[in-house]
């Protein structure tokens, strides 16, 4: 199906029978020498989300029945648009998940627990107009960052930093479609229209190093697109302006006054329904210091995507951040890396390979973390990662009772090997790892209940059509 | 000892085809204000003097240390001192080493750990010899310590400072007495929504340092201080140098008043020195080091620049010294020799000779935007690239009657002759 000029604001839906992601903590497990969050009380509000959401008859009312895909509600999405009355979706997720990495630093071996990516998600339309929302609730569990070989990032480094609590509020509007063109404006906070899906809507519950290379998230943005449809076939050019201060902490505010400094274009052809091409770029103000005046980023980022709902995924990506005074290029970052997914009888298989550039800088005290915000022009080192993942994902289950709480068990493993792309270099990966390779292992349970999207970060209204009706990069294969 | 060797010369029409690439490509590569001399004639690509080849320190010897990357060095009779820096497979820089320096070899004798730093950048030892100042990164965990030193080699911590405008991270401390009071000068980092600023404590008691002037400063920081007879210069990144009167003309330290401001070609204005010569009573000259961007421990950028301060309310940059491939960071003058040192980085140690006009000089010893080449002048006199164990990379020097160290992050302290003209 088209955009046939009737589309809609709400088709993001999926069915939950299709869902994977989504957990609850493994209650059940015993873990006495293991680090559960120091932030345990905050896990209450999480499931008091999930609970609610269950239990909350208009919630229910708004979910897509399990077995029904989207896409199989045209009347009710039409008169969504056409007449005006509003729609409002709900769902929420959370990773229960027990991670070892070995090692982590200095030879150390470091087992943890977490409730990872918690968010509760939020989709409304009145008209031609749309809202979508994400609370993101890391910052609440996931404060000391969760261990995840390379990530750096907002004051963090080989742990994955909390995302900002208000993760999306964007409002869209789109023009009616004539001749298969359409026109879309949009404004709020959330990703600005940069490179590719964010990793907590693909299958590692693990992120890649080069989540900083390849997204650009958490700003305050003003966009605009033009969206050409026909048939399977689109073509959408995308344009935004917003802060290139990135996040100083989950619960810090952005840079009012620096909206609009930086800026992002992106290219999405969709040559038939599976597959996507995207090339995209961006230029990206002193992220590093929120006063300005730290380097600024030249970013670029092309992929390729394949997505068969309930069979297959594959996604080849490449990127590149150049780090620059002025017109200077000074530094460069590139990263190259491919996933993919199958799915026989329920369980899947995911991998993925990837080689990232990342920078080295000074640690702090606490070694997992860096100094935000301090500007210092030089490096101490580059270091290229080179991690292999592979993730089994046991077949979506219902928790009995639950009224559409479900679960997908998962076991996730990675290799990560570091080595200085310079020397000699004052950051020697052998050296503070204590090896030259490490291993994590990450068993846990995803848990979603509710009504979830299939991509994040996408707010094209015609896109957020065909993407209902295309696969999910939150439902793979 | 600056030992002389021939160098190689190239054919005429091959060195100017050359020279004339180079000043072409280099013409366009900054926008920032600067103020420098204009060239004096833009037709004629001249034939440049061919330099000599600078002579080589002689080697004397090297306190090793590997367990921890080394950063800044003082020296006070026959004891040195370096500091520590950063993490060195899970060895912080929290240590300052304690150096007897009374032969060729330095011999490590002790060391001093400061609690909760991950870098003692600067040290430094008063003027009578009875404090030393530590600085101390990083945010939250910012400040300075100090020590009474009546035994030089066994330091007393009198206090360590903790919190307040300092905890962000103390990059540089430089002491200083002005009208008899001892003072330190701290350029502290910024941090997200904090922005950088210079502390001034009075150290009269020096338990209880008192702050007298604390000022919001630098583009997008400041990064050093120079202090001598009463003028403060501050060294504000993309700011350009400051000119403070802070008593020389009537100003003071807890209420500096600005008197110009320097901008140099390519602004990153990292330290600073204001060259005294006793031969030619010379105080015309500022030397600034500039600190391009580069990989700690490989790779650097930046530049000396020769700034003309006969009037302090409009400054210019004269002149400059590059090294291809490397990046000054700090400096240490030979004032009787009129022989400045300058920390190259992987460039090892430079010697410079600072006596005379440095202003003043051939068309073809100009770069393309006017300004006189320090190289071109066959003003370069020594270099040091350390002894037997492969790359360098020098982050201080220090000159004094003692003799001539310089500190190596990856090796520690080396001790070598100091040049004489």
């Amino acid at each position: 199906m088209g955009d046939d000029g009737r589309g809609t604001v709400l088709t993001e839906a999926y069915s939950n029978s299709a869902v994977r992601y989504g957990a609850v903590a493994n209650r059940g497990t015993r873990l006495s020498s293991v680090q559960w969050p120091t932030a345990a009380l905050a896990v209450m509000p999480s499931l008091l989300v999930l609970a609610l959401l269950v239990w909350s008859p208009r919630v229910a009312q708004a979910q897509h029945p399990p077995t029904a895909p989207a896409d199989s509600h045209p009347a009710a999405l039409r008169g969504a648009h056409t007449t005006g009355h509003p729609r409002w979706q709900v769902g929420a997720m959370g990773t229960g998940l027990l991670t070892t990495a070995n090692p982590a630093l200095l030879g150390r071996r470091y087992t943890e627990g977490y409730l990872t990516q918690p968010n509760v998600m939020a989709n409304a339309s009145v008209g031609p107009v749309r809202f979508t929302g994400t609370l993101n609730l890391e910052g609440f569990t996931l404060q000391r960052g969760e261990l995840n070989a390379g990530i750096y990032g907002e004051g963090y480094i080989d742990r994955r930093h909390p995302h900002t609590l208000v993760h999306e509020a964007m409002i869209a509007v789109a023009t009616p479609s004539r001749a298969g063109f359409r026109a879309t404006v949009a404004g709020g906070k959330g990703f600005t229209p940069y490179g590719t899906d964010d990793p907590m809507m693909r299958p590692f519950v693990k992120y890649p190093v080069n989540h900083h290379h390849a997204q650009i998230l958490e700003r305050v943005l003003v966009m605009g697109a033009l969206h050409f449809a026909r048939g399977d076939r689109s073509i959408t050019l995308e344009q935004g302006w917003f802060n290139g201060d990135e996040p100083v902490g989950p619960f810090t505010g952005p840079q009012w006054s620096r909206v609009g400094d930086s800026r992002s274009t992106r290219l999405t052809v969709a040559p038939f329904r599976a597959l996507e091409a995207q090339a995209s770029s961006a230029f990206v103000r002193s992220p590093g210091l929120t006063q300005g005046g730290a380097f600024d980023h030249r970013q670029q980022s092309a992929s390729l995507r394949y997505d068969v709902p309930d069979r297959r995924y594959a996604l080849v990506e490449i990127a590149r951040t150049d780090e620059s005074l002025g017109t200077q290029r000074v530094f460069r970052f590139t990263s190259a890396l491919v996933e993919s997914s199958v799915m026989v009888r329920g369980w899947t298989l995911s991998g993925r390979a990837e080689r990232t550039d990342r920078p080295e800088s000074e640690r702090l005290l606490n070694l997992f973390r860096l100094p935000s915000g301090h500007v210092d022009f030089q490096l101490v080192g580059i270091t290229r990662w080179s991690i292999g993942t592979l993730q089994l994902a046991a077949p979506l289950t219902r928790v009995p009772r639950g009224r559409g709480i479900h679960l997908t068990p998962f076991v996730e493993v990675a290799r990560a090997t570091a080595t200085a792309r310079q020397t000699p270099a004052v950051f020697v990966p052998a050296d503070f790892y204590g090896a030259p390779s490490q291993w994590s292992v990450s068993i846990g349970a995803r848990v979603h209940a509710g009504t979830m999207r299939r991509r994040m970060g996408r707010y094209v209204i015609p896109s957020a059509m065909l993407a209902a009706r295309s696969p999910s990069a939150h439902v793979h294969p | 000892m600056i030992r002389t060797r021939p160098r190689p010369r190239f054919s005429t029409p091959v060195m100017t085809a050359l020279l004339a690439a180079a000043l072409s490509a280099c013409g366009s590569s900054d926008g920032s204000p600067t103020q420098v001399t204009p060239p004096r004639d833009s037709t004629v690509v001249p034939v440049p003097p061919v330099p000599p080849t600078p002579g080589t320190l002689t080697h004397l010897g090297l306190g090793a240390v590997t367990e921890r990357y080394t950063a800044e060095v003082w020296v006070r009779g026959t004891t040195a001192y370096t500091t520590t820096w950063g993490n060195r497979a899970g060895v912080r820089g929290n240590a300052v080493k304690i150096w007897d320096v009374s032969a060729a070899q330095p011999q490590l004798r002790d060391s001093v750990i400061v609690a909760n730093a991950t870098t003692t950048g600067d040290v430094q030892l008063s003027d009578d010899g009875s404090l030393m100042l530590v600085a101390i990164e990083s945010n939250p965990n910012g400040g300075i310590a100090l020590y009474a030193m009546s035994n030089p080699r066994a330091p007393q911590l009198i206090t360590r400072t903790t919190g307040g405008e300092m905890q962000y991270g103390v990059h540089t401390a430089e002491l200083a007495r002005v009208n008899g009071v001892l003072y330190a000068f701290c350029a502290i980092d910024p941090a997200n929504g904090v922005p950088a600023r210079l502390v001034v404590l009075d150290l009269s008691t020096p338990a209880t340092p008192r702050t007298v002037w604390s000022q919001p400063m630098g583009s997008p920081y400041i990064h050093d201080v120079f202090v001598r007879d009463g003028l403060l210069f501050t060294a504000e990144w993309n700011d350009g140098v400051g000119i403070w009167d802070i008593g020389a003309q009537g100003g003071s330290v807890s209420a500096p008043r600005l008197l110009g401001r320097a901008r140099t070609v390519g602004g990153q204005v990292h330290n600073i020195w204001w060259l005294h010569d006793p031969v030619t009573q010379s105080k015309r000259y500022l030397l600034v080091g500039q600190e391009g961007p580069g990989s700690i421990g490989s790779t650097s950028t930046g530049d000396v620049h020769v700034v003309d301060i006969s009037n302090l309310a409009a400054p210019v940059e004269v002149a400059m010294y590059a090294v291809p491939g490397a990046g000054t960071h700090n400096f240490s003058v030979d004032e009787a020799q009129g022989l400045a040192y300058a920390a190259y980085y992987n460039g090892g140690v430079r010697v410079l000779d600072v006596r005379g006009d440095l202003g003043s000089c051939q068309t073809a010893q100009k770069t393309a935007d006017g300004r006189c080449d320090l190289r071109q002048m066959s003003r370069e006199r020594a270099t040091y690239a350390g002894s037997g164990v492969g790359a360098v990379y020098v982050w201080g020097v220090h000159w004094s009657t003692s003799g001539l160290f310089a500190s190596d992050m990856l090796h520690g302290l080396w001790r070598m002759a100091p040049a004489t003209r």
